[in-house]
């Protein structure tokens, strides 16, 4: 965190990334499960990891998706890399048109969240029926739509707490 | 020239780990029963925070609950309000450990109920995700749990074990869409196999093994001991719906089990295997 006029704190994309990973891993598979049983799981790497795709931030995005999603599929052993590989996908398709969005109103990037998050279990889902599982096609769209408005929700407040409140800039690429 | 190289670098690496993703999802996808020495390593590391933020999680929502619940007393009696005011936290509190003395002595109960040897356990973290049914649980080969033990709590059957450590091991939930136990109703003692449907509810897929199984809404259903895993007459739950399906040939049912699998916190992990059928 740097220093911002001497009055405020300013975040940067390392800082944030960290934050989310570290917050992401406790929240994600312990706080929430036991605070709140039985509701769709709250995304919060996958918060961070768009917001910062959003912003710019690409090689932090990156990073978040990879790691983060990694370590969240290693804690349970099972399917590893599928996790990575959804954030991965998603934030490649969100940094491919972050230049033409409109970064300083809430609208935008809130789309933007429910489609990542919606992508980000479709391709999920996707891998596991690929493997032979079968869900059931009702419970699979509920599923879908809840916990795509819920975690776009939480990426929403995400991305106005770093970008509108603690002063996380949008990255501009000039040689890209 | 240099652009293009660059863009031609970045699309190279994109599918390099794009490559390495769906090689390491496609080795991990089976049954597996040894985890690696960064996954042990990363689970050694995060079971006591993530049990440490689960208890916190619980605690706050026990103590939530229990605010909850006193508001309608407080409703009720307006003139005994500020006294109210008063013990609601001490109340809250304590409903949280009460519902935690009950939930342990019914553990208790179940344990002595067992022939073959059984060991307690908490839930420590789950899976993170929508689509699958997994938690690890605070006991691992240090206290003799191997994969493909049973593991059940007060209510029924919760899962079987799947991959361990030496203080974890990964409970496979009977709900998520890779299990399956066979299973028998208890009226018509029809035989059929039971699978997750992987909702992230309670609901159960109920496939009869026989040609003109009866089963109606409301039988019970219980595991019938016979896929080596689950010990018998334990019980999975209640049927709540059945599709006959077309022409009455394929007749698939869907039971809705007795556990909460969303609100799973104490378990008991049998570790003699089908020996540790109830007596």
């Amino acid at each position: 965190m740097k220093p911002q006029d001497g009055s405020s704190l300013k975040v940067g994309p390392g800082a944030t990334s960290a934050v989310g990973m570290v917050l992401g891993l406790v929240a994600q598979a312990a706080f929430f499960p036991g605070l709140l049983p039985g509701f769709p799981s709250l995304d919060v790497i996958g918060a961070f990891t768009v917001a910062l795709a959003i912003l710019g931030h690409r090689r932090h995005a990156l990073f978040l998706a990879l790691f983060g999603g990694l370590t969240l599929d290693a804690l349970t052993g099972q399917f590893i890399g599928l996790t990575a590989l959804c954030y991965f996908i998603a934030v490649l398709i969100v940094i491919s048109i972050q230049k033409n969005l409109v970064k300083e109103a809430l609208t935008t990037p809130a789309v933007v969240m429910i489609a990542a998050f919606m992508l980000k279990e479709l391709i999920y889902l996707f891998v596991l029926v690929s493997s032979g599982l079968v869900f059931m096609p009702a419970r699979v769209m509920s599923q879908l739509a809840v916990s795509s408005i819920l975690n776009a929700c939480l990426g929403t407040g995400v991305y106005w707490a770093l970008h509108m409140k603690m002063g996380l800039q949008v990255h501009v690429d000039r040689e890209f | 020239m240099r652009r293009i190289s660059g863009t031609v670098r970045a699309f190279m690496a994109i599918f390099a780990v794009i490559i390495v993703l769906s090689v390491a999802i496609a080795a991990t996808t089976g049954n597996r029963t040894n985890l690696t020495l960064p996954e042990k390593l990363i689970r050694g590391i995060f079971s006591p925070v993530g049990h440490f933020f689960w208890n916190i999680g619980r605690e706050v929502s026990d103590f939530f609950g229990g605010l909850f619940h006193l508001s309608s007393i407080v409703e009720e009696n307006r003139g005994l309000k500020e006294e109210v005011e008063a013990l609601r936290s001490d109340v809250a509190r304590l409903s949280g450990l009460e519902s935690e003395n009950r939930r342990l002595s019914d553990l208790l109960a179940l344990k002595k109920s067992f022939k073959g040897r059984t060991l307690a356990a908490n839930v420590v973290y789950r899976d993170s995700g929508n689509w699958l049914g997994t938690v690890v649980i605070d006991r691992g080969t240090e206290d003799g749990v191997k994969p493909g033990m049973a593991v059940i709590n007060s209510l029924g059957i919760v899962g079987r074990i799947v991959t361990t450590t030496g203080s974890t091991a990964s409970v496979l939930l009977a709900n998520d869409p890779r299990n399956a136990m066979g299973a028998v109703t208890v009226r018509s003692r029809d035989f059929a196999i039971v699978e997750g449907v992987g909702d992230g509810t309670g609901v159960l897929r109920l496939k009869p093994l026989g040609a003109d199984p009866d089963i109606v809404p409301g039988d019970l259903v219980v595991t019938s001991g016979l896929g080596g895993i689950y010990p018998a007459d334990h019980i999975i739950g209640e049927v709540v719906d059945v599709d006959e399906g077309a022409y009455g040939m394929a007749k698939v049912a869907y039971v809705r089990s007795s556990v909460d699998f969303s609100r799973i916190e104490e378990v008991l992990v049998l570790l003699d295997g089908q020996r540790g059928a109830a007596k």
